[in-house]
């Protein structure tokens, strides 16, 4: 079962926070953008650690 | 965690927001005269609210909706809260539930702890 999760919370002056959990590199855009987009205009992003470690050095670990 | 972002909400979907007026107890009419303090206009989209104003749904031109409504005595900030912001996190609820559940996820509803309305997004082909 995926660990991978999004939250959303729902502030009171018409903004939301969208936050992904548990993914790895850029996969949390993806899962992400459709959401964002139908919801509205981003006005701010915040990459956290795990945004910057790309797919690919996984496998290179692995081997 | 991988990212977090912000977002503005914008109303563009007239369903998630007939959704949102329905769990407010208000119902989102078409070609409906909307009530204000000295007037009374038939509005192409209009939510009647159950004290004496109602909400205008005007469409804009970039395709999104605008709310306009008399908030004189407070009687519409009562039913769907100052500036409107019941009435917009429920339609950014209905929006982002909708969304999610059209891609196969699943979708639970909670309350965070300040007491925000809050979406846990799931599924395996996150």
């Amino acid at each position: 079962m995926s660990d991978k999760k999004i939250i959303i919370d729902f502030a009171e002056d018409g903004s939301l926070d969208m936050e992904g959990h548990g993914f790895s590199g850029t996969d949390c855009d993806k899962a992400m953008k459709a959401i964002e987009d139908a919801l509205g205009v981003q006005t701010a992003r915040r990459n956290k650690a795990e945004y910057s470690k790309a797919a690919g050095q996984r496998q290179t670990v692995r081997q | 965690m991988s990212h977090q972002t912000t977002i503005k909400t914008q109303i563009k979907d007239l369903d998630a927001l007939k959704a949102a007026c329905e769990e407010l107890g208000l119902e989102l009419c078409e070609n409906e005269e909307q009530r204000m303090y000295s007037s009374r206009v038939v509005r192409p989209l209009v939510i009647k609210c159950k004290g004496p104003y109602d909400i205008a749904v005007n469409k804009q031109e970039d395709g999104t909706y605008a709310l306009a409504t008399d908030w004189w005595g407070g009687h519409v900030a009562q039913e769907v809260g100052a500036n409107f912001s019941k009435l917009t996190q429920l339609y950014g609820v209905h929006k982002a539930t909708k969304e999610a559940r059209k891609k196969g996820y699943f979708v639970t509803r909670s309350v965070n702890a300040k007491g925000q309305p809050r979406l846990t997004i799931t599924g395996r082909t996150l």
